[in-house]
């Protein structure tokens, strides 16, 4: 279970002014197992913003945020790389890797990471290239010459080759056509069978209710 | 103390004169941990990695390493030809410039085999085909294993030098500016070189740079340097993306997007 309690975020900038940006106040709500939870809301209102806090990637200002037993203010920075190795995912819309690597081995890494055997990740990662229709001959060449929706799949790929019982997705059907958009969807609608927590940004409309089981909306709170 | 940890340096100062080299800081690593330590030119990086490896003497402060055999040795106390010893084996350090890291009037297999004649091989056959094989591990044409590195390119050269310090199996790696003279094409082929090794290996690792994206894609954790003092530190893409100290957050903000 995720567990967002009383979490404000503010951004205190010192060289622009001491400006400081309040995102957002006493943000309180909580995600099952088995539960899609989509963060709505106009652009500004915070939505990335939730998902980084959640995944550690910003400091939160006051408030909580619980992983099961885990509580991310209090958590050292080891302690929540172990997490994120083991059971926290975050699928972005940017691909950030190491140039020249190959695709197939930007896929198979979060299996390595928790000691799978290459074997068995590289097999993995097969199916769910297939699966995304990532055509063959490009396994071998690096992500990062892709077109945005071939990038946007390896993104996928990596998030979804391990079944993370917690997953935080930031917009994973943006750039993709529809055929793509819903094979994505289905790989969503079965981690959700499979029990995983889930909290996504879905600009689209059809994607989000196909998916969400409750929507939160940040303008709202 | 914890009794997993590989190497942990506490309270660290250094004067040059009246001056502040570093000063206060205090880092601990486990294994197969990559620590990246950034900072503008002149603000103690350089002098904080000489100091924790042991090449300039401290100030004030402790640095202990838990060695192969689990004792945990102090750098402060131990004798100079033990340090010297333990410099080779268990620790590894790689020059920003090939040229400081390098014997650039030997060979190629030799550059590798001097390693590990220093810590006792001995049998010429197996040595060679050691190098020939760290040579291939990464990149380099065996063919050239006789050439001295005075004819390779600097991207070779500092491949080369990643083989020579990695050929001993270091537990940690203390790398100045590795990727800091080469073009962006090199400094990829060494990155990725530099992440397989250390996940393959389990070899932790200590990286001094100014290059954000750098640190980006290798560091598990970073601090961050101003001035000789340690003002910023956590998680890598926490301190990036979301910096707290006035000083990071113009250094985060000054470099172009990556």
């Amino acid at each position: 279970m995720i567990q967002i309690k009383n979490l404000n975020k503010s951004f205190q900038l010192y060289n622009q002014n001491d400006t400081n940006i309040n995102v957002f106040k006493n943000i309180n709500f909580r995600v099952n197992k088995g539960e899609v939870v989509a963060l709505t809301g106009n652009s500004g209102t915070g939505k990335s913003t939730l998902l980084k806090l959640i995944y550690g990637s910003y400091v939160i200002s006051k408030g909580d945020v619980l992983i099961s037993d885990i509580n991310i203010r209090k958590s050292s920075p080891r302690d929540i790389l172990t997490l994120r190795k083991n059971k926290l995912g975050y699928v972005s819309q940017f691909l950030r890797v190491v140039p020249r690597v190959p695709t197939i081995d930007v896929v198979i890494e979060p299996l390595l990471e928790i000691g799978c055997e290459k074997k068995i990740a590289l097999k993995k990662a097969q199916e769910i290239l297939e699966r995304l229709n990532i055509p063959k001959n490009l396994w071998n060449l690096s992500p990062l010459t892709f077109s945005g929706g071939e990038q946007q799949r390896v993104n996928i790929a990596r998030g979804f080759i391990h079944n993370y019982p917690y997953l935080l997705l930031d917009e994973p059907t943006a750039s993709l056509d529809q055929n793509n958009k819903n094979v994505v969807l289905d790989l969503i609608e079965k981690a959700k069978l499979n029990g995983s927590a889930i909290i996504g940004i879905f600009h689209d409309e059809t994607a989000r209710n196909k998916v969400a089981t409750r929507e939160v909306n940040l303008e709202n709170l | 103390m914890k009794q997993n940890f590989l190497f942990q340096a506490s309270n660290i100062s250094k004067y040059y004169g009246q001056n502040i080299g570093c000063k206060n800081v205090s880092l601990d690593i486990n294994p197969g941990e990559v620590l990246g330590i950034v900072g503008e030119s002149g603000s103690g990086k350089s002098t904080l990695l000489n100091c924790i490896y042991g090449n300039l003497e401290v100030d004030e402060g402790d640095i202990f390493l838990n060695d192969k055999s689990k004792t945990i040795l102090n750098f402060t106390k131990i004798s100079e030809p033990k340090l010297r010893l333990i410099q080779r084996s268990d620790l590894a350090f790689v020059h920003q410039n090939p040229r400081d890291g390098l014997r650039m009037n030997i060979s190629a297999g030799g550059n590798i085999g001097e390693r590990l004649m220093a810590i006792g091989h001995r049998n010429y056959g197996e040595i060679r085909e050691i190098a020939a094989n760290w040579l291939e591990k990464v990149e380099i044409d065996v063919s050239r294993i006789d050439d001295k590195p005075s004819t390779f390119s600097g991207g070779m050269q500092q491949r080369l030098q990643i083989a020579r310090n990695l050929v001993t199996r270091p537990r940690l790696i203390f790398m100045d500016e590795p990727t800091g003279g080469l073009d962006v094409s090199v400094q990829a082929k060494i990155l990725d070189l530099l992440r397989n090794l250390v996940r393959e290996l389990g070899i932790a690792a200590v990286i001094v740079t100014h290059d954000l994206a750098v640190v980006r894609l290798l560091a598990d954790r970073i601090i961050v340097m101003q001035n000789g003092n340690v003002i910023e530190a956590g998680l890598c893409d926490q301190v990036l993306d979301d910096p707290q100290h006035k000083y990071s957050q113009l250094l985060v903000s000054s470099v172009l997007q990556v």
